[in-house]
């Protein structure tokens, strides 16, 4: 480097910041794109940082629960049946027929997350579809798409689920599809109402004025836009998902034993609280956390979308 | 240069529907001309039509609104009989706007480069290659220094004025024959309001049409060729700009002039027009202006509305002015 552009490197090193310059470089040339300035902000914010690495963490454990496991969830040890944490080589102990705790919450893992994300992307397909086409094109459409969402709102959601679960047995599959059935009304509501307000914005009419198609408009111009709030609400949905799944399996309605899911192994604990409260304790104090990483998750999603923090 | 029209508006009429009442007529028989190179000035206040116009002429108006009447020639062809298909060929590539606000009006989540080029390509133009290439030249051209390394960034990452410069790099990237500019300085500092002035004064100069929307005669004085005055969605007085701006005719172009600040360099006492625009749905009879008029004359100003040629290029929706002459 000659001592010129030496000098030249610290004048516009100095010039960030001055008042007076014509045309200040503002916040820097290089280019970084909203994504990565609501990612900044979301590192930021400890808790949710924190939350996500722990969710992170659940979800390699789920994938690779036959690896980390230490025993197969249907495994039992009739010798020990009952046995508390720590005993008989049992880190959270065993249940009544002697099955592994600690392996039968990792595969329950799986099962929540499996039910929670596959509900939840079913939920946000149907809701970006109908919220899109309703908000976008109004008029008729818009009408009886919003009257049927609206007859869905009404419905009971556990009593679809009910209803699902009998039609279609009880697999992850019918969970998926009931939950993910539940929640995708409330979805595709606030997309309907992102879609409405963006579509006045004004880079929407100059971009109709450039001679861009209606489908263009609505994936280029308001989906990006209006994803910030969507994923927002998702994340908080899957907590949500997570709870229901349980729900569902204290009713009775959860997926076929002796495929291990959480809220059946609560509710089996709460029946031996007093005997054997490490059965009781292990599942709840994990499906505890959980909700509160996915929901912390969620608060720091919002932050970093919120518009107000958007100037800085 | 021809003389010919570059578009040319005739009897333009557009309807705004309402839930449970009449429609509402929000542009009632606006015509007028642009010629190639020139630039024309719609001006009139906020509720006057004027965008509504431009809106109707280029096909984007909200979906309440409806054309009822008139024409719009363009290229030999009547841009409000060609359906939206064939209009949007012609929007963006012969016909761009320039928005009030660059900040509004480019989409946040996407970088220069993506806003500038893609129209190229909608249009099939040219290759994505070239787009770039052009997107830069056209960046270059609007003044905005770097462009190679401007192209990348987001809009929010510009300072206004130089936003405001990329929206028209934007608009002219197709090289459009005619450019419509709706309150292009309303929103920008004052020293950014002579550099797009001077930037729009420049395309003009190299033959491009440009329709300016403003509520601003200082604005328009500056380099517009000819003007038409709005008052309640129709066109009060068609004058050459130098014209209108000695000798306004109508009474409230007279009216419009009296409550600049300062128009043409002359500092006139600064009289508002008593009263405010009418609301449309309410629209007075007759001349819409005649309840606010000094000369008013009843009743007929309140049954009729002729509009009299006064000299080349000249008239106005009056009929005192034929008592003046």
């Amino acid at each position: 480097m000659t001592a010129t552009e030496g000098v030249e490197a610290a004048g516009e090193a100095a010039v960030v910041g001055t008042v007076g310059d014509p045309e200040p470089i503002e916040r820097g040339t290089t280019a970084r794109g909203p994504w990565a300035r609501a990612w900044s902000r979301f590192r930021k914010h400890r808790l949710a940082f924190g939350s996500l690495v722990f969710c992170a963490f659940l979800i390699v454990i789920a994938l690779a629960a036959p690896l980390i496991a230490p025993y197969g969830y249907e495994e039992t040890d009739i010798q020990h049946k009952l046995a508390g944490p720590g005993s008989a080589g049992h880190l959270l102990g065993t249940d009544l027929l002697g099955r592994d705790i600690l392996s039968r919450l990792i595969y329950g893992l799986q099962t929540a997350l499996t039910v929670a994300f596959g509900a939840e992307l079913t939920a946000l397909a149907l809701a970006l579809a109908i919220g899109l086409l309703a908000g976008y094109l109004g008029g008729r459409v818009e009408q009886l798409l919003m009257a049927f969402t609206d007859v869905m709102y009404a419905f009971p959601s556990y009593l679809f689920a009910v209803v699902m679960v009998t039609v279609l047995g009880r697999s992850i599959f019918a969970l998926v599809v009931a939950i993910g059935i539940a929640s995708w009304v409330t979805q595709a509501r606030l997309v309907r109402a992102q879609v409405m307000t963006l579509k006045e914005r004004e880079y929407v009419e100059a971009a109709r004025s450039m001679g861009a198609k209606g489908t263009t408009i609505a994936i280029r111009y308001i989906l990006p836009n209006a994803i910030g709030p969507i994923l927002v609400t998702t994340s908080f949905a899957i907590p949500a998902a997570i709870a229901a799944e349980a729900g569902l399996a204290l009713l009775g309605l959860g997926v076929q034993p002796p495929t291990p899911s959480w809220g059946a192994m609560i509710s089996e604990g709460s029946r031996y609280l007093l005997a054997a409260p490490h059965m009781l304790v292990a599942p709840a104090v994990l499906f505890a956390l959980t909700l509160l990483a996915f929901t912390w998750i969620g608060d720091g999603l919002r932050d970093a979308f919120d518009p107000s923090g958007e100037q800085r | 240069m021809s003389d010919e029209a570059l578009l040319s508006v005739r009897g333009l009429r557009t309807t705004f529907r309402r839930d449970g009442a009449e429609p509402l007529t929000a542009v009632d028989g606006v015509s007028f001309d642009v010629r190639r190179g020139q630039a024309l000035a719609i001006v009139g206040e906020s509720g006057s039509g004027k965008s509504v116009t431009m809106r109707s002429v280029m096909g984007i108006l909200p979906r309440t609104a409806r054309i009822t009447g008139g024409q719009a020639l363009f290229g030999g062809r009547d841009l409000l009989a060609i359906g939206d298909k064939e209009l949007r060929k012609v929007r963006g590539r012969d016909i761009a706007m320039v928005f009030q606000s660059a900040m509004e009006a480019m989409n946040p989540t996407l970088t220069l480069e993506r806003q500038l080029t893609e129209h190229l390509l909608w249009h099939g133009l040219c290759t994505k290659a070239e787009a770039r290439q052009r997107a830069v030249r056209a960046l270059g051209d609007v003044g905005i220094p770097d462009p190679e390394k401007r192209i990348r960034t987001y809009p929010f990452q510009l300072s206004g004025g130089m936003r405001q410069r990329a929206m028209i790099a934007m608009a002219m990237v197709t090289e459009p024959a005619l450019l419509i500019a709706d309150e292009p300085t309303t929103a920008v500092d004052v020293t950014v309001q002579r550099q797009i002035l001077d930037l729009l004064a420049e395309l003009k100069n190299r033959g491009t049409g440009v329709i300016m929307i403003t509520h601003d005669l200082g604005v328009a004085r500056y380099f517009c060729d000819d003007a038409v005055v709005m008052y309640a969605g129709r066109v009060v007085e068609r004058a050459p700009m130098g014209r209108l701006l000695d000798d306004p005719r109508h009474p409230y172009s007279v009216g419009l002039l009296g409550s600049g600040v300062e128009v043409g360099g002359r500092d006139l006492p600064l009289r508002p027009i008593p009263g405010s625009p009418p609301d449309l749905s309410r629209r007075p009879e007759g001349c819409p202006f005649h309840p606010r008029c000094a000369r008013a004359e009843l009743p007929r100003c309140a049954t009729e509305q002729e509009i009299l040629t006064i000299g080349p290029g000249r008239d106005a929706a009056c009929w005192k002015v034929a008592v003046d002459a």
